[in-house]
Protein backbone atom coordinates (compact mmCIF):
# COMPACT_ATOMS: atom_id res chain seq x y z
CA UNK A 1 0.00 0.00 0.00
CA UNK A 2 2.92 2.33 0.68
CA UNK A 3 4.16 1.72 -2.86
CA UNK A 4 0.70 2.55 -4.19
CA UNK A 5 0.78 5.77 -2.17
CA UNK A 6 4.25 6.64 -3.52
CA UNK A 7 3.25 5.99 -7.13
CA UNK A 8 -0.09 7.77 -6.92
CA UNK A 9 1.26 10.93 -5.27
CA UNK A 10 3.73 11.23 -8.17
CA UNK A 11 0.91 10.73 -10.66
CA UNK A 12 -1.16 13.44 -8.99
CA UNK A 13 1.76 15.85 -8.71
CA UNK A 14 2.54 15.44 -12.41
CA UNK A 15 -1.01 16.48 -13.19
CA UNK A 16 -1.42 19.28 -10.68
CA UNK A 17 1.33 21.63 -9.56
CA UNK A 18 -0.68 22.56 -6.49
CA UNK A 19 0.08 19.17 -4.92
CA UNK A 20 2.46 19.49 -1.98
CA UNK A 21 3.82 16.53 0.00
CA UNK A 22 4.56 17.13 3.67
CA UNK A 23 6.17 14.53 5.87
CA UNK A 24 6.70 14.39 9.60
CA UNK A 25 10.12 12.82 9.19
CA UNK A 26 8.63 9.58 7.90
CA UNK A 27 9.89 9.16 4.35
CA UNK A 28 8.40 6.02 2.92
CA UNK A 29 8.18 5.44 -0.82
CA UNK A 30 8.88 9.11 -1.49
CA UNK A 31 12.16 8.89 -3.41
CA UNK A 32 10.58 9.32 -6.82
CA UNK A 33 8.41 12.21 -5.66
CA UNK A 34 11.31 13.95 -3.94
CA UNK A 35 13.46 13.57 -7.04
CA UNK A 36 10.81 14.90 -9.40
CA UNK A 37 9.32 17.63 -7.19
CA UNK A 38 11.96 18.80 -4.71
CA UNK A 39 10.32 22.22 -4.43
CA UNK A 40 6.99 20.71 -3.50
CA UNK A 41 8.25 18.44 -0.75
CA UNK A 42 8.62 19.48 2.89
CA UNK A 43 9.91 17.31 5.67
CA UNK A 44 8.85 19.47 8.60
CA UNK A 45 10.63 17.37 11.18
CA UNK A 46 9.06 16.30 14.43
CA UNK A 47 6.40 18.99 14.62
CA UNK A 48 3.28 16.89 14.23
CA UNK A 49 0.93 19.55 15.60
CA UNK A 50 2.28 22.46 13.58
CA UNK A 51 2.49 20.16 10.56
CA UNK A 52 -1.32 19.88 10.45
CA UNK A 53 -1.95 23.62 10.97
CA UNK A 54 0.72 24.44 8.38
CA UNK A 55 -0.92 22.10 5.86
CA UNK A 56 -4.29 23.71 6.57
CA UNK A 57 -2.71 27.13 5.97
CA UNK A 58 -1.41 25.92 2.62
CA UNK A 59 -4.86 24.56 1.72
CA UNK A 60 -6.38 27.95 2.59
CA UNK A 61 -4.03 29.45 0.00
CA UNK A 62 -5.32 27.07 -2.67
CA UNK A 63 -2.61 24.40 -2.54
CA UNK A 64 -3.41 20.68 -2.16
CA UNK A 65 -1.32 19.39 0.74
CA UNK A 66 -0.87 15.66 1.36
CA UNK A 67 0.52 14.98 4.83
CA UNK A 68 2.24 11.68 5.60
CA UNK A 69 3.16 10.16 8.93
CA UNK A 70 2.67 7.11 11.12
CA UNK A 71 -1.04 6.84 11.98
CA UNK A 72 -0.87 7.56 15.76
CA UNK A 73 1.47 10.51 15.15
CA UNK A 74 -0.81 11.73 12.38
CA UNK A 75 -4.20 11.52 14.12
CA UNK A 76 -3.75 11.22 17.86
CA UNK A 77 -0.94 13.65 18.63
CA UNK A 78 -2.39 16.61 16.67
CA UNK A 79 -6.03 15.73 17.33
CA UNK A 80 -7.09 19.31 18.10
CA UNK A 81 -5.23 20.68 15.07
CA UNK A 82 -7.23 18.25 12.93
CA UNK A 83 -10.44 19.25 14.70
CA UNK A 84 -10.01 23.04 14.39
CA UNK A 85 -7.68 23.75 11.51
CA UNK A 86 -8.82 21.06 9.10
CA UNK A 87 -12.26 19.71 10.03
CA UNK A 88 -13.95 22.81 11.45
CA UNK A 89 -12.68 24.97 8.58
CA UNK A 90 -13.36 22.24 6.02
CA UNK A 91 -10.00 22.67 4.28
CA UNK A 92 -8.86 20.06 1.74
CA UNK A 93 -5.91 18.56 3.58
CA UNK A 94 -5.35 14.86 2.88
CA UNK A 95 -3.64 13.00 5.72
CA UNK A 96 -2.11 9.61 5.04
CA UNK A 97 -1.27 7.47 8.03
CA UNK A 98 0.73 4.30 7.91
CA UNK A 99 0.36 1.69 10.64
CA UNK A 100 2.86 -1.03 9.85
CA UNK A 101 4.23 -1.51 13.33
CA UNK A 102 2.28 -4.16 15.22
CA UNK A 103 5.39 -5.24 17.15
CA UNK A 104 6.78 -1.76 17.90
CA UNK A 105 4.95 -1.15 21.13
CA UNK A 106 2.03 1.06 22.17
CA UNK A 107 3.46 4.35 20.85
CA UNK A 108 3.35 3.08 17.26
CA UNK A 109 -0.05 1.38 17.46
CA UNK A 110 -3.03 3.59 16.68
CA UNK A 111 -6.23 3.51 18.68
CA UNK A 112 -9.20 2.56 16.58
CA UNK A 113 -8.60 4.93 13.63
CA UNK A 114 -12.02 4.18 12.15
CA UNK A 115 -13.74 5.37 15.33
CA UNK A 116 -11.53 8.45 15.63
CA UNK A 117 -12.07 9.50 12.02
CA UNK A 118 -15.84 8.96 12.31
CA UNK A 119 -16.09 11.72 14.95
CA UNK A 120 -15.22 14.53 12.55
CA UNK A 121 -17.85 16.56 10.72
CA UNK A 122 -16.20 17.04 7.33
CA UNK A 123 -13.28 14.64 7.13
CA UNK A 124 -13.79 11.61 4.95
CA UNK A 125 -12.10 8.43 6.14
CA UNK A 126 -10.59 5.90 3.72
CA UNK A 127 -9.52 2.46 4.93
CA UNK A 128 -8.11 0.72 1.86
CA UNK A 129 -7.46 -3.02 2.10
CA UNK A 130 -4.93 -3.28 -0.73
CA UNK A 131 -2.85 -1.29 -3.20
CA UNK A 132 -5.71 -0.82 -5.64
CA UNK A 133 -7.97 0.64 -2.99
CA UNK A 134 -5.09 2.81 -1.78
CA UNK A 135 -4.67 4.28 -5.25
CA UNK A 136 -8.42 4.79 -5.50
CA UNK A 137 -8.53 6.52 -2.10
CA UNK A 138 -5.73 8.87 -3.17
CA UNK A 139 -7.47 9.70 -6.45
CA UNK A 140 -10.90 10.06 -4.80
CA UNK A 141 -9.57 12.40 -2.14
CA UNK A 142 -7.99 14.53 -4.86
CA UNK A 143 -11.16 14.73 -6.93
CA UNK A 144 -13.42 15.36 -3.93
CA UNK A 145 -11.26 18.29 -2.73
CA UNK A 146 -12.40 17.65 0.83
CA UNK A 147 -10.42 16.94 3.99
CA UNK A 148 -9.58 13.26 4.21
CA UNK A 149 -7.68 10.71 6.26
CA UNK A 150 -6.35 7.62 4.50
CA UNK A 151 -5.18 4.81 6.77
CA UNK A 152 -2.82 2.32 5.17
CA UNK A 153 -0.80 -0.66 6.38
CA UNK A 154 1.36 -3.41 4.96
CA UNK A 155 -0.90 -5.82 3.09
CA UNK A 156 1.89 -8.32 2.37
CA UNK A 157 1.03 -8.61 -1.31
CA UNK A 158 3.53 -8.01 -4.14
CA UNK A 159 3.16 -4.58 -5.71
CA UNK A 160 1.55 -4.66 -9.15
CA UNK B 1 -2.05 59.38 26.93
CA UNK B 2 -4.36 57.51 24.64
CA UNK B 3 -5.69 59.44 21.68
CA UNK B 4 -9.34 59.81 20.73
CA UNK B 5 -9.34 56.89 18.31
CA UNK B 6 -7.84 54.58 20.94
CA UNK B 7 -10.38 55.59 23.56
CA UNK B 8 -13.32 55.33 21.18
CA UNK B 9 -12.30 51.88 20.07
CA UNK B 10 -12.16 50.74 23.69
CA UNK B 11 -15.64 52.17 24.26
CA UNK B 12 -16.92 50.28 21.22
CA UNK B 13 -15.28 47.11 22.55
CA UNK B 14 -17.33 47.44 25.74
CA UNK B 15 -20.54 48.00 23.78
CA UNK B 16 -20.04 45.20 21.28
CA UNK B 17 -18.77 42.60 23.71
CA UNK B 18 -21.47 43.35 26.27
CA UNK B 19 -24.19 42.93 23.67
CA UNK B 20 -22.75 39.59 22.56
CA UNK B 21 -21.74 37.93 25.79
CA UNK B 22 -18.01 38.56 25.58
CA UNK B 23 -15.91 39.58 28.53
CA UNK B 24 -12.16 39.39 27.86
CA UNK B 25 -11.49 43.08 28.46
CA UNK B 26 -7.89 42.87 29.72
CA UNK B 27 -6.45 41.29 26.58
CA UNK B 28 -8.81 43.17 24.26
CA UNK B 29 -7.59 46.51 25.63
CA UNK B 30 -3.88 45.63 25.61
CA UNK B 31 -3.81 45.11 21.83
CA UNK B 32 -5.93 48.07 20.69
CA UNK B 33 -3.07 50.20 19.33
CA UNK B 34 -1.58 47.21 17.51
CA UNK B 35 -4.91 46.50 15.82
CA UNK B 36 -5.66 50.14 15.02
CA UNK B 37 -2.30 50.63 13.31
CA UNK B 38 -2.64 47.35 11.43
CA UNK B 39 -6.11 48.09 10.09
CA UNK B 40 -5.96 51.88 9.70
CA UNK B 41 -2.48 52.14 8.21
CA UNK B 42 -0.68 48.90 7.38
CA UNK B 43 -2.86 46.12 6.03
CA UNK B 44 -3.57 46.03 2.33
CA UNK B 45 -6.59 43.76 2.50
CA UNK B 46 -6.15 42.76 -1.13
CA UNK B 47 -2.74 41.18 -0.57
CA UNK B 48 -2.01 40.97 3.13
CA UNK B 49 -3.56 38.73 5.73
CA UNK B 50 -4.06 39.10 9.44
CA UNK B 51 -4.70 36.24 11.85
CA UNK B 52 -6.00 37.04 15.31
CA UNK B 53 -4.39 34.11 17.05
CA UNK B 54 -5.20 35.36 20.55
CA UNK B 55 -8.84 34.75 19.76
CA UNK B 56 -10.24 35.59 23.20
CA UNK B 57 -9.30 39.25 22.64
CA UNK B 58 -11.44 39.41 19.49
CA UNK B 59 -13.65 42.39 20.26
CA UNK B 60 -11.43 45.18 18.97
CA UNK B 61 -10.78 43.05 15.90
CA UNK B 62 -14.54 42.71 15.34
CA UNK B 63 -15.08 46.45 15.77
CA UNK B 64 -12.41 47.21 13.14
CA UNK B 65 -13.95 44.68 10.76
CA UNK B 66 -17.40 46.23 11.29
CA UNK B 67 -16.01 49.65 10.47
CA UNK B 68 -14.94 48.20 7.12
CA UNK B 69 -18.36 46.77 6.33
CA UNK B 70 -17.63 43.18 7.31
CA UNK B 71 -20.07 41.23 9.42
CA UNK B 72 -18.18 38.50 11.25
CA UNK B 73 -19.99 36.11 13.54
CA UNK B 74 -19.85 37.78 16.95
CA UNK B 75 -18.89 34.84 19.10
CA UNK B 76 -16.45 34.92 21.98
CA UNK B 77 -13.72 33.51 19.73
CA UNK B 78 -13.34 34.09 15.97
CA UNK B 79 -14.73 31.65 13.43
CA UNK B 80 -13.07 31.52 10.02
CA UNK B 81 -15.10 33.47 7.48
CA UNK B 82 -12.80 34.90 4.82
CA UNK B 83 -15.57 36.91 3.18
CA UNK B 84 -15.98 38.77 6.46
CA UNK B 85 -12.31 39.30 7.22
CA UNK B 86 -11.75 36.40 9.62
CA UNK B 87 -8.90 34.32 8.22
CA UNK B 88 -8.68 31.61 10.87
CA UNK B 89 -10.68 29.93 13.61
CA UNK B 90 -8.88 30.67 16.86
CA UNK B 91 -9.45 30.62 20.59
CA UNK B 92 -7.56 27.52 21.53
CA UNK B 93 -4.09 29.00 21.73
CA UNK B 94 -1.26 28.14 19.38
CA UNK B 95 -3.20 27.60 16.15
CA UNK B 96 -2.82 30.92 14.35
CA UNK B 97 0.96 30.97 14.11
CA UNK B 98 1.53 27.54 12.51
CA UNK B 99 -1.35 28.28 10.14
CA UNK B 100 0.32 31.56 9.22
CA UNK B 101 3.56 29.67 8.60
CA UNK B 102 1.65 27.46 6.15
CA UNK B 103 0.10 30.49 4.44
CA UNK B 104 3.46 32.28 4.21
CA UNK B 105 5.15 29.17 2.85
CA UNK B 106 2.35 28.69 0.30
CA UNK B 107 2.85 32.30 -0.84
CA UNK B 108 6.57 31.62 -1.29
CA UNK B 109 5.80 28.53 -3.37
CA UNK B 110 3.24 30.39 -5.47
CA UNK B 111 5.42 33.52 -5.63
CA UNK B 112 2.42 35.51 -4.43
CA UNK B 113 2.97 38.86 -2.77
CA UNK B 114 1.61 40.08 0.55
CA UNK B 115 2.63 40.08 4.18
CA UNK B 116 1.08 37.69 6.71
CA UNK B 117 0.56 39.24 10.17
CA UNK B 118 -0.27 37.22 13.27
CA UNK B 119 -1.08 38.54 16.72
CA UNK B 120 -0.34 36.13 19.55
CA UNK B 121 -0.45 36.51 23.32
CA UNK B 122 2.42 36.06 25.74
CA UNK B 123 0.56 33.22 27.46
CA UNK B 124 0.28 31.69 24.00
CA UNK B 125 4.07 31.61 23.84
CA UNK B 126 3.92 28.70 26.27
CA UNK B 127 2.34 26.52 23.57
CA UNK B 128 4.69 24.06 21.90
CA UNK B 129 3.39 25.02 18.46
CA UNK B 130 4.72 28.57 18.97
CA UNK B 131 8.26 27.24 19.25
CA UNK B 132 7.79 24.66 16.47
CA UNK B 133 6.53 27.44 14.20
CA UNK B 134 9.44 29.71 15.04
CA UNK B 135 11.85 26.99 13.94
CA UNK B 136 9.89 26.33 10.76
CA UNK B 137 9.57 30.00 9.80
CA UNK B 138 13.27 30.77 10.08
CA UNK B 139 14.32 27.51 8.42
CA UNK B 140 12.13 28.35 5.42
CA UNK B 141 13.18 32.03 5.46
CA UNK B 142 9.62 33.33 5.65
CA UNK B 143 10.30 37.05 5.47
CA UNK B 144 6.65 37.52 4.47
CA UNK B 145 5.66 36.69 8.06
CA UNK B 146 5.33 39.25 10.86
CA UNK B 147 4.42 38.00 14.32
CA UNK B 148 3.38 40.43 17.02
CA UNK B 149 3.35 39.33 20.65
CA UNK B 150 0.93 41.30 22.81
CA UNK B 151 3.26 41.05 25.79
CA UNK B 152 0.85 42.14 28.53
CA UNK B 153 2.47 39.94 31.22
CA UNK B 154 -0.80 38.40 32.43
CA UNK B 155 -2.55 35.17 31.45
CA UNK B 156 -5.75 33.42 32.51
CA UNK B 157 -4.90 32.73 36.12
CA UNK B 158 -2.19 35.23 36.99
CA UNK B 159 1.14 36.77 36.01
CA UNK B 160 3.06 34.98 33.25
CA UNK B 161 6.32 35.36 35.19
CA UNK B 162 4.87 33.36 38.10
CA UNK B 163 3.22 30.65 35.99
CA UNK B 164 5.72 29.95 33.22
CA UNK B 165 7.90 32.88 32.08
CA UNK B 166 8.43 33.37 28.35
CA UNK B 167 10.72 36.40 28.42
CA UNK B 168 13.41 34.47 26.56
CA UNK B 169 11.34 34.25 23.38
CA UNK B 170 12.91 37.32 21.74
CA UNK B 171 16.44 36.09 22.39
CA UNK B 172 15.63 32.60 21.14
CA UNK B 173 14.00 34.00 18.01
CA UNK B 174 17.03 36.14 17.29
CA UNK B 175 19.37 33.19 17.82
CA UNK B 176 17.50 30.98 15.35
CA UNK B 177 17.31 33.56 12.60
CA UNK B 178 14.45 35.97 13.20
CA UNK B 179 14.58 39.74 13.12
CA UNK B 180 13.33 40.87 16.52
CA UNK B 181 12.00 44.30 17.54
CA UNK B 182 10.98 45.25 21.03
CA UNK B 183 8.55 48.14 21.24
CA UNK B 184 6.04 49.92 23.44
CA UNK B 185 2.80 48.42 22.13
CA UNK B 186 0.77 51.52 23.04
CA UNK B 187 3.03 54.01 21.23
CA UNK B 188 1.51 54.50 17.80
CA UNK B 189 4.79 55.56 16.16
CA UNK B 190 6.70 52.57 17.46
CA UNK B 191 3.88 50.19 16.53
CA UNK B 192 3.49 51.62 13.04
CA UNK B 193 7.21 51.68 12.26
CA UNK B 194 7.73 48.11 13.38
CA UNK B 195 4.70 46.82 11.47
CA UNK B 196 5.89 48.53 8.29
CA UNK B 197 9.47 47.29 8.59
CA UNK B 198 10.67 44.86 5.90
CA UNK B 199 13.46 42.39 6.53
CA UNK B 200 15.06 39.41 4.87
CA UNK B 201 13.99 37.23 7.80
CA UNK B 202 10.70 36.55 9.57
CA UNK B 203 9.95 39.42 11.92
CA UNK B 204 8.98 39.08 15.57
CA UNK B 205 7.67 42.19 17.30
CA UNK B 206 7.67 41.94 21.08
CA UNK B 207 5.12 44.61 21.96
CA UNK B 208 5.26 45.51 25.63
CA UNK B 209 1.71 46.32 26.66
CA UNK B 210 -0.43 46.78 29.74
CA UNK B 211 -3.32 44.40 30.28
CA UNK B 212 -6.54 46.38 30.61
CA UNK B 213 -4.84 49.52 29.20
CA UNK B 214 -7.00 52.63 29.33
CA UNK B 215 -9.18 51.82 32.33
CA UNK B 216 -7.37 52.51 35.62
CA UNK B 217 -8.93 49.75 37.70
CA UNK B 218 -8.41 47.13 34.98
CA UNK B 219 -4.77 47.95 34.25
CA UNK B 220 -2.34 45.20 35.20
CA UNK B 221 -5.01 43.32 37.19
CA UNK B 222 -5.17 39.58 36.47
CA UNK B 223 -8.86 39.39 37.38
CA UNK B 224 -9.70 41.53 34.36
CA UNK B 225 -8.41 38.86 32.00
CA UNK B 226 -11.97 37.58 31.93
CA UNK B 227 -14.31 39.41 34.23
CA UNK B 228 -17.83 40.58 33.53
CA UNK B 229 -18.12 44.21 34.69
CA UNK B 230 -21.01 45.06 36.96
CA UNK B 231 -23.09 48.06 35.77
CA UNK B 232 -21.18 50.21 38.25
CA UNK B 233 -17.77 49.18 36.86
CA UNK B 234 -19.01 49.48 33.31
CA UNK B 235 -20.13 53.05 33.98
CA UNK B 236 -16.79 53.89 35.59
CA UNK B 237 -14.86 52.41 32.66
CA UNK B 238 -16.93 54.35 30.14
CA UNK B 239 -16.48 57.58 32.08
CA UNK B 240 -12.69 57.17 32.09
CA UNK B 241 -12.64 56.42 28.37
CA UNK B 242 -14.90 59.39 27.57
CA UNK B 243 -12.63 61.98 29.20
Amino acid sequence: MRRAFGKTIVKLAEKDEKIILISGDVEQEMDEYKKKFPDRYFNVGLCEQSMISLAAGMAAEGLRPYVYSITPFLIERPFEQIKIDVDEQDLPVVMIGNADYPSHGPTHRPLNARKLVSIFKNIHGYFPRNQFETEKAMLDSYIMKKPAIICIYKDGLPFV
Amino acid sequence: MLNKRSKELRLKIIELSKANGGYHYGGSFSCVEILINLYDSVLNLEHDKFIMSKGHACWGFYVLLHERGYKPLLEGHPHRDVHNGVEWTTGSEGHGLPAAVGISLARKIKKKKGQIFVLIGDGECQEGTTWESMLLASHHKLNNLTVIIDFNKIQGSGFVKDILPVDSIGKVAETIGWEVSEINGHDNNEVLNSLNAKYKKPHLIVANTVKGKGVSFMENQPKWHANWPSPEYEKKAKEELSK
